[in-house]
């Protein structure tokens, strides 16, 4: 179980965190939606012990992870996984040796050990082909491909999604989350899931958290965020501008087409 | 800070206060920094390889550089020598004039001045670049130390290389020296290394030795410091990288200077 309570973070005086608390069951996988800039990302590096926070605490299994000294620290991120929004793979090494890296560095397997679980992984993500590539060879969707490979490689028992479709095409972003979802029943982590990908995320996970101005305004079931009387969360799913801006707009002489100020998506 | 008068007095004066308080928030940056390096060069595991692939490109990467700045500043070093020299009859004193010249300050400076435009200066922009696309995250994440990973090999390899690399200057200016001097205006070999040996003992070299221990240091430090707090895009590691050249140059001279009169 992950427990944040009250979370609260500045950058220059500005407040990007006003508070903002949930709480993740054990095998369950929360969408963390939002507004682009409302701090989602800040909030899931402060999860993952990158970012410390003003105030505010989280919990791992009711261990606080701001009371931890650095080596409990590292002995806990041992257990997480992370996929950053751009992959985060290093130049250097080659998709293998990305993959391989934290199974080098981390535990006693040998080589052979090491090569099989990494080709099988990369089985796994459909870039057994790859294994020889580096990062600047891979497309987009390769690349996320290969980062949660590696970020999945020691079986984590929580694993973090910072945007992980983010700039790919429809059927890269279908195929990422199909991934997803199967490696969460296949290997059954705690995780949370900051992405724009609506409704689609919804179909694979447990529960939605809605982050708006600083602070998770709701949480509940896919099935509840669409149940929601809060305007603001439905307004937000459904793509519609801001109620208050709408009402704005509908009293000014000219009728606005909210579509044409979409960029003409319906 | 409401009141208009208050806010012409203040803003000026919160100014030019703000310049110093950054300053010395930025040395304390610095210098937990190199204690977080140096606590890690210490903790075992040493990442071996690493710092060989550094030593590789810190130091055999830069060789070449090395070597022709090395024979140019000797062969200025035997003519602006020969002609000063001749002016009061004592061209025999080229080579002792060259070689301590070059060991107990040429040599360490230029030779550090060159790695850190050549190499700290990659450094950097290679550590702004991980910064910047969040793989020292990843590795964080990992449960593994970016500065056992990056900036301990670097520290290492910059102490081991640029040393090596200011005995490679040093040899190759003296040469140099000798081309101008010996060969082109006709001070013999005889003399001009004879004379040398004579003049120039262990404590030049190891003078020189210190400063340049000193010197990789140095840069290591500056250049690492700097890639890994890079701000943000492009604009940030290059000003990062421009900020790890000019101070990392400005504190070689002055780390010279101070060795020079205290130490020397």
């Amino acid at each position: 179980m992950i427990t944040i309570d009250n979370l609260h973070k500045s950058f220059d005086g500005v407040e990007v965190l006003k508070g903002a608390s949930l709480e993740v069951r054990d095998g369950d996988v929360v969408a963390l939606i939002g507004p682009s800039g409302e701090g989602k990302s800040v909030f899931l590096k402060h999860v993952s012990g990158l970012l410390k926070p003003d105030s505010g605490r989280i919990f791992f299994n009711g261990k606080d992870l701001c009371g931890l000294r650095r080596s409990e620290l590292v002995a806990l991120r041992s257990r997480f996984g992370f996929l950053f929004q751009n992959g985060a793979l290093f130049d250097s090494m080659t998709v293998y040796d990305n993959v391989a890296f934290p199974l080098r560095e981390k535990t006693r397997l040998s080589e052979k050990q090491i090569r099989e679980r990494v080709l099988a992984e990369l089985e796994q993500v459909g870039l057994a082909e790859a294994e020889d590539k580096y990062p600047a060879q891979l497309s987009g969707g390769m690349a996320k491909r290969a980062a949660l490979a590696r970020a999945l490689i020691r079986a984590p028992e929580i694993m973090l999604f910072d945007e992980p479709t983010t700039g790919l095409d429809p059927i890269i972003v279908h195929s990422i989350h199909e991934l997803i979802d199967s490696t969460h029943k296949r290997l059954g982590f705690s995780g949370i899931l900051v992405s724009h990908e609506i409704p689609e995320v919804f179909a694979f996970v447990q529960k939605v958290a809605f982050l708006h101005e600083g602070v998770i305004r709701f949480v509940g079931t896919p099935k509840e965020i669409f149940e929601t009387d809060d305007t603001v969360v439905r307004d937000f799913i459904r793509g519609s501008l801001p109620s208050e801006a709408l009402r704005f707009r509908e009293q000014v002489p000219f009728q606005l087409n909210v579509n044409e100020a979409r960029g003409g998506v319906a | 800070m409401g009141n208009p008068a208050e806010k012409w007095i203040l803003t000026p004066v919160r100014s030019v206060g703000r310049i110093p308080l950054d300053w010395v928030g930025n040395m304390g940056r610095m210098g937990l920094f190199l204690a977080q390096a140096l606590f890690y060069a210490f903790a075992p595991p040493l990442k071996f390889f690493r710092v060989l692939k550094q030593i590789r490109f810190i130091g055999f990467g830069s060789v070449t550089v090395i070597v022709l700045t090395g024979a140019f500043t000797g062969m200025v070093l035997g003519f602006q020598g020969y002609y000063t020299l001749s002016r009061v009859g004592s061209t025999a004193f080229l080579g002792p004039m060259v070689a301590l010249s070059l060991l107990r300050e040429l040599g360490p400076v230029l030779a550090a001045l060159m790695v850190t435009g050549r190499a700290g200066s990659a450094v950097t922009a290679e550590l702004g670049i991980m910064r910047n696309s969040e793989q020292i995250d990843a590795l964080e994440i990992m449960g593994l130390s970016p500065f056992r990973y990056l900036v301990v090999p670097t520290f290492l390899a910059s102490l081991i290389s640029v040393p090596l690399l200011t005995a490679i200057f040093n040899v190759v200016g003296i040469l140099g020296g000798y081309l101008v001097g010996g060969r082109l205006l006709g001070v013999s070999a005889g003399t001009y290394f004879g004379e040398m040996t004579a003049y120039a003992d262990a404590q030049d070299v190891l003078a020189g030795f210190y400063k340049s221990i000193c010197f990789g240091g140095l840069i290591a430090w500056v250049s690492c410091f700097k890639g890994y707090t890079a701000g943000f895009g492009a604009e940030g590691v290059s000003r990062a990288t421009t900020e790890a050249v000019v101070l990392s140059s400005v504190l070689i001279l002055i780390c010279d200077y101070l060795l020079t009169s205290f130490l020397f």
